[in-house]
């Protein structure tokens, strides 16, 4: 699901899903989830993602960045450090310290945070909040220590 | 996946028009908002990356409505039977959307049917906090653009406008008196002639 070198399996998932857990953690690297793919749940990890596909649900990366990409359609609750949207969102995007609408892309939904940039031709309806500290999820899954595990969302 | 209502088609913005405007009220008001108090602010037009960089500068929660479309839309429906408040809350459709301090108005007055003017004020006053500020720039000559216009704020004093193409429309010259009888509720603050042919207001919701 996680696969760095391909992504035209035609897979659809429902599960939390721990980054981790599939791919050893490698600062610096980024995993993509190609344009096939759908996610319904939970997605959490420790390195940066990629996002081309389609998401519903919660995505758990606080330390990392988060992008989607002019293929990807969210529907989703985003926590990041940096959050880029090319593609569609509706949901709410919480960036520690900068999230980005480029010109592509179409969000529906609340921002918080300390940055927000919004490209000319970016389509965006919603609020946006740079005074107040990104939200913290109400539970964070413990990705460290736990495996993997499916979760019906 | 269609996720977004956004159903009226963009202007076609090769052929806009754009102008830019003094905003010396807007100035003035600005000068009001300090760093001490945290600030609710709705832009009822589309999202602009100028405008969201502008406002940054101020402690707030900055709301885009992008509900031109929606109540231009709404009026092309209108019958005689013309509601005494318009349901702005569900047109917009954001959360928590309440006590305002301050609304970007800028062009819909001017689009507006002349029996809508008084149902949208009253929805507009039931959005904001006693004392909020409501800032529009009104047409005071015979002819205005096709269409409303998408503005960006460059500075306190200066705004870009970009207008759609097309032939010039009637505009609705309202005079102040008409527009505080229109617009209960609402007291003028300022008033500012520009030499665009716009008529700058600053309401205060009483």
């Amino acid at each position: 699901m996680f696969d760095k070198s391909t992504s035209n399996d035609k897979s659809k998932a429902t599960t939390k899903t721990s980054a981790k857990a599939r791919t050893k953690p490698d600062m610096g690297q980024s995993t993509t989830i190609g344009t096939s793919i759908k996610i319904k749940g939970e997605l959490s990890g420790e390195e940066d993602l990629v996002i081309q596909g389609n998401v519903e649900g919660t995505i758990l990366l606080q330390e990392n960045s988060v992008s989607v990409g002019e293929h990807g359609k969210i529907q989703a609750d985003v926590y990041a450090k940096n959050i880029t949207i090319q593609g569609e969102l509706s949901g709410d995007l919480h960036g520690a310290e900068k999230v980005t609408v480029t010109r592509s892309g179409k969000v529906r939904g609340n921002i918080i945070a300390p940055r927000v940039v919004l490209e000319d031709g970016a389509s965006f309806k919603g609020s946006i909040d740079m005074d107040s500290k990104p939200a913290v999820p109400a539970r964070i899954p413990d990705t460290a220590n736990t495996p993997a595990k499916a979760k019906n969302a | 996946m269609a996720i977004f209502s956004r159903h009226v088609e963009k202007q076609n913005k090769s052929h806009a028009n754009r102008q830019l405007i003094k905003s010396p009220a807007f100035s003035s008001l600005w000068q009001v908002f300090s760093d001490e108090q945290k600030y609710r602010i709705l832009d009822l037009g589309a999202a602009s990356g100028a405008n969201i960089a502008f406002f940054s500068a101020l402690r707030c929660k900055l709301f885009v409505g992008d509900v031109t479309p929606t109540i231009l839309s709404y009026q092309k429906s209108l019958t005689d039977d013309v509601p005494a408040s318009l349901l702005l809350r569900d047109m917009l459709d954001l959360d928590d959307l309440s006590e305002l301090d301050l609304i970007m108005c800028w062009d819909i007055i001017n689009y507006l049917d002349t029996r809508l003017i008084e149902p949208f004020s009253a929805g507009l006053h039931q959005l904001m906090a006693k004392g909020g500020y409501l800032h529009a720039f009104i047409y005071t000559q015979k002819e205005m653009p096709a269409g409303p216009g998408t503005y960006q704020i460059l500075d306190s004093s200066q705004m870009n406008v970009e207008y759609p193409a097309g032939s010039k429309i009637p505009g609705p010259g309202y005079a102040l008196r008409e527009l505080e009888r229109r617009m209960p509720g609402f007291t003028i603050k300022q008033s500012r002639l520009l030499l665009s042919g716009m008529q700058e207001y600053i309401f205060t919701r009483q």
